[in-house]
């Protein structure tokens, strides 16, 4: 039959609702760090990001701290960004990481570096998402480089990039989106979703134009017990929708995490619904240890076991 | 020379003005492509449809004469700039809200008609109910004398402000303390006005500056009552601005006074001679930029600005601005620098106030008299204070009394930058100052002069 | 055109070499005269300005001021060839070009620069200027509806805007317009969208300085025989 170049990527082609996590490497070079981290999501998630410098602030690199991971038995996804690397690099490094073992990539045009503490440094851009997600595809299934060169041996990776279905214009995103999806991109993960309403709006437009099939949307899920990080995000992220009625809800309530986490099994509920949503991604920033908790309250535990042969 | 050398006295933009003995044209604003020239002997350039037609006019003065853009609030209502008669005669039982002020301040012509739509309503019906929502009551010409006569028919008076009032197409709702109504009836409002289609391309095409809400004449006391910066350039009704609509006739008969003397001849405004070193200029166009009088226009000839001599108003302000030094005027002499207190006055505010003070505060200072501060240049501020323990001190004028309309802020520009140089250089920027008058402050003058020799003692 | 922003005057001051004898300031009345910053007027100003603070702290420099209207040709330069001979230090107001090719003229002379050369921009209003293009030597305006996105966009990015763009403006700054919205508006204006769905394969930047610092030659007048 056919064959799966990653776990995740068996669990979405067999249409198993997905979960996905979300892990940020230390400021350091101390790979307990990472090891502590996974005590939480062994069992409950079945693939788990790294983030690659995030917010352009320097931590361990996403490909290193991602083996680290998987050598304590979890499913990773590493992110390659454009901002730190130019072609040689990325392609360098995702030829590494396929040798390590890991399967999953996530292609991002990546955080300006105005965002982190090294302001004064160069970008670099050479690649933005969707050359990253095209290269990483022709290396995969033509065994070619951006060069044209041949590799001796393709890479085996899985191609994932991100879309933010709140962001406006709509149609300008959408083409980008568009784009991705042209160029080999096999899923999605979306920003966090507050505003149900909106993100109805997005997924009729990605089944009226047959997108829903062409790539695996899973939903991004921000678990949150504090109105003040909704308030955040409302006011100073850009491109984030939260309704006032959320805010007022976890302001409101006696029990905040008790309220935090029905929010977000309402809101997983209710994106599961959606023909063409394959799975969550979990982000619980700043409250790790809520992710077996939501899992389990949605319903959606245990995980299933899958193998795939991937060397 | 009288007007015969052009095609036409005046050329009017937008509506002309009723009078025979002036040979005159009228064109909309869209047609109009370019303006080149100054007053006594303008040149339009005239397009029509979007196509450059070969068409020009040569003319004496320019009026812009265009209607305003209404907008009302509610859409559903009526407009008291419009003929009311369906809503005011016959007997009419429903009730008459009429809404000024909202949710800016209307004009204060707009008041009149208020009181008038008031009290014709009330003159065809003792029943009905008036309710009259303002936020304040204009008085001009017999505004007050309309008000009380409204007030003793019983047109019930409401400053909405005090309270919160709603509207919508089925009714008004106003909540105040002590009141709450509910009310359905006639809906008259005041329009909002703003300045009419194409205000900002005529501004850019004509050369002249704009006031903050668009309209082509800006808040300043030497504007009035119907001039723009420009000489020969006269801006009427809704081009004007709101306040436009308290003293019509009055602005129409000195704009024709106006448009007729020119054909008499037009003199220079000075004696001084201003020369662009064609050599120097490199086009850059900031002095066209920064005119406020629209005197300088790209020679057709030379690749260099020229200023043309009738519109120029001899405020310098091109010259200290132009970044190539190219710009010269005769009058400018090779002062002999000396130490001590400079003083640099407008002739327009601070030197008429101290004519007017009692014993002359400038005494015993170095005084230079300027057109205007804008003749101030960064560079000769440095020198003056290189010359030994000095200090300089700038007197100009205020916002609504800068003949030059934008010169008094021009220098400000100027002395900022100067001062920011100097503390950088830790040099004590405090020996130089910058302060406005208007013209009637001869005794503050007096007290402002005391106050600041007293801070800056040698 | 070239567009630059004199330095700040602590800056010019502590370039200047202490035992100073005498100081030429040349403007350059091109490109920096138009940014408004580097041309006779302001190498006047500066002259005055430091002629105040030198008598003020004691020191006895002789300052000079000119300009001449492109210090990035050598005729221009012949002009005033003596009179940069005759001065200790030269401070350049022109932008780069101009400072390194008197620095070439004259390779005994300390030339220093007294502008920071910005970007090559348009006149958006007077006294602004901003960014538009980057010299990258392959103009790929066609394809993008007129608007730059190497140059308009904080990241140059060739296939369409990243997640941080919002209410039209760049994610580095509010003041920036995001670029992608203007190549994207301007396209949908165009009826242009079509192409932006094409993929723009990685830039080939050989043709910037990446490629190796750059000069040309234009066959149709550079060396004819006899010269």
């Amino acid at each position: 039959m056919a064959e799966y170049i990653s776990k995740l990527h068996k669990l979405l082609e067999e249409d198993h609702f997905v979960v996905c996590s979300e892990m940020g490497p230390p400021i350091g070079a101390d790979p307990e760090f990472i090891r502590d981290k996974c005590e939480d999501l062994k069992g409950y998630v079945d693939a788990v990001n790294v983030t690659d410098n995030q917010t352009a602030i320097v931590r361990m690199s996403s490909i290193s701290a991602s083996k680290i991971a998987m050598e304590e038995g979890l499913e990773m996804i590493i992110q390659a960004t454009g901002r730190d690397r130019n072609r040689i690099g990325i392609q360098s490094d995702l030829l590494g990481a396929s040798a390590l073992g890991l399967r999953n990539v996530l292609c991002l045009t990546g955080d300006h570096q105005s965002f982190g503490k090294d302001e004064g440094s160069k970008n670099v851009f050479d690649m933005d998402s969707v050359s990253i997600i095209s290269a990483a595809h022709d290396m995969v299934h033509e065994g070619e480089l951006v060069s044209g060169d041949e590799l001796r041996t393709p890479p085996k990776l899985y191609l994932g990039g991100a879309h933010n279905p709140f962001a406006e214009p709509f149609e300008m995103h959408m083409l980008k989106l568009r784009k991705k999806i042209k160029s080999g991109m096999q899923f999605i993960q979306t920003q966090a979703i507050y505003n149900l309403e909106k993100f109805d709006m997005w997924m009729e437009e990605m089944r009226s134009q047959g997108l829903h099939e062409e790539t695996h949307i899973i939903a991004g899920i921000l678990p949150t017990k504090s109105e003040f990080a909704l308030k955040y995000m409302k006011n100073d992220v850009p491109g984030m929708d939260v309704p006032d009625e959320l805010i007022d809800r976890v302001a409101n309530a006696d029990d905040k995490e008790q309220e935090g986490v029905d929010i977000t099994v309402e809101i997983i509920e209710h994106v599961k619904q959606h023909e063409g949503v394959k799975g969550i991604h979990l982000m619980p920033v700043g409250w790790e240890e809520i992710t077996p908790v939501v899992v389990e309250e949605a319903d959606l535990y245990p995980r299933p076991e899958v193998e795939v042969d991937n060397e | 020379m009288s007007g015969s050398q052009n095609q036409y006295d005046v050329v009017y933009i937008g509506q002309p003005l009723e009078d025979d003995s002036l040979n005159f044209t009228s064109i909309e604003p869209e047609n109009l492509a370019g303006c080149r020239g100054e007053i006594g002997d303008f040149t339009l350039k005239l397009k029509a449809g979007g196509e450059e037609a070969e068409s020009k006019l040569s003319t004496a003065s320019i009026v812009i004469n265009l209607p305003y853009r209404e907008e009302l609030p509610l859409e559903e209502a009526d407009s008291l700039s419009g003929d009311l008669s369906h809503l005011l005669e016959g007997e009419n039982e429903k009730p008459l809200i009429i809404i000024q002020d909202y949710p800016d301040l209307s004009p204060a012509a707009v008041s009149k008609w208020g009181l008038e739509a008031a009290l014709k309503a009330r003159e065809n019906s003792e029943q009905r109910d008036i309710y009259y929502f303002y936020k304040a009551m204009r008085f001009m010409e017999e505004n007050d004398e309309l008000y009380e006569r409204a007030r003793s028919q019983e047109v019930i008076f409401l400053k909405h402000d005090l309270g919160e009032l709603n509207i919508d197409k089925d009714g008004v709702e106003y909540k105040r303390e002590d009141i709450e109504l509910e009310l359905e009836g006639d809906l008259v409002m005041a329009p909002r006005l703003s300045p009419a289609q194409g205000t900002e391309e005529l501004a850019k095409k004509l050369n002249i500056e704009q006031d903050e809400k668009g309209y082509l004449q800006k808040n300043n006391v030497y504007l009035q009552p119907t001039l723009s910066g420009k000489r020969g350039v006269y801006v009427l009704s809704g081009a004007r601005g709101p306040n436009a609509l308290t003293y019509q006739e009055e602005e129409i008969s000195y704009t024709l006074t106006e448009l007729k003397r020119n054909l008499r001849g037009v003199e220079e405004i000075d004696d001084e001679e201003r020369e662009i070193d064609d050599q120097k200029c490199i086009v850059c166009y900031t002095c066209q930029r920064v005119c406020p009088h629209g005197a300088v226009q790209r020679d057709d000839e030379l690749n260099s600005m020229t200023i043309m001599d009738k519109a120029c108003q001899g405020c310098n302000l091109c010259i200290s601005r132009c970044p190539a030094g190219a710009i010269t005027r005769s009058g400018e002499e090779e002062r002999e620098l000396s130490a001590g207190t400079q003083v640099i006055i407008c002739e327009n505010s601070a030197s008429i106030a101290r004519d007017k003070a009692e014993n002359d505060p400038l005494q015993g200072l170095e005084v230079e008299e300027v057109p205007c501060v804008s003749t101030v240049k960064r560079e000769n501020i440095f020198s003056r204070l290189a010359a030994g323990e000095s200090e300089v001190l700038v007197l100009g004028c205020i916002s609504e009394a800068c003949k030059h309309l934008t010169g008094h802020d021009r220098c400000e520009q100027v002395i900022e930058k100067a001062k920011d140089d100097m503390q950088k250089l830790d040099l004590d920027d405090s020996r130089l100052q910058y302060h406005r008058l208007s013209p009637r402050m001869a005794q503050d003058l007096s007290t402002f002069l005391q106050e600041w020799k007293g801070e800056v003692s040698t | 055109m070239i567009v630059g922003k004199r330095k700040d005057i602590q800056e010019i001051k502590d370039m200047l070499p202490e035992d100073m004898d005498d100081l030429l300031i040349v403007g350059c009345g091109t490109c920096v005269t138009v940014s408004l910053d580097g041309g006779e007027r302001e190498a006047k100003s500066l002259r005055d300005l430091l002629t105040l603070y030198y008598r003020e702290n004691g020191s006895e420099v002789d300052i000079n001021a000119d300009a001449i209207k492109r210090q990035c040709d050598d005729e221009f330069i012949d002009e005033i060839e003596n009179e940069i001979e005759e001065n200790d230090v030269v401070l350049s107001l022109a932008c780069g070009v101009g400072v390194q090719h008197l620095a070439i003229r004259f390779p005994e002379q300390v030339i220093l620069p007294g502008l920071n050369t910005t970007f090559y921009g348009r006149t958006s209003a007077t006294g602004e200027w901003e960014e538009m293009c980057h010299g990258c030597g392959e103009c790929v305006l066609d394809r993008f509806a007129g608007v730059c996105p190497v140059a308009r966009c904080s990241k140059s990015l060739l296939n369409g805007p990243c997640g941080g763009s919002e209410d039209g403006k760049c994610e580095v700054d509010d003041d920036i317009d995001c670029g992608w919205e203007l190549i994207y508006e301007r396209a949908s204006e165009l009826d242009m969208l079509d192409r932006l769905l094409e993929y723009e394969p990685p830039k080939d930047w050989t043709t910037y300085r990446d490629g190796g610092v750059r000069s040309h030659k234009n066959p149709e007048f550079f060396g004819s025989g006899g010269e």
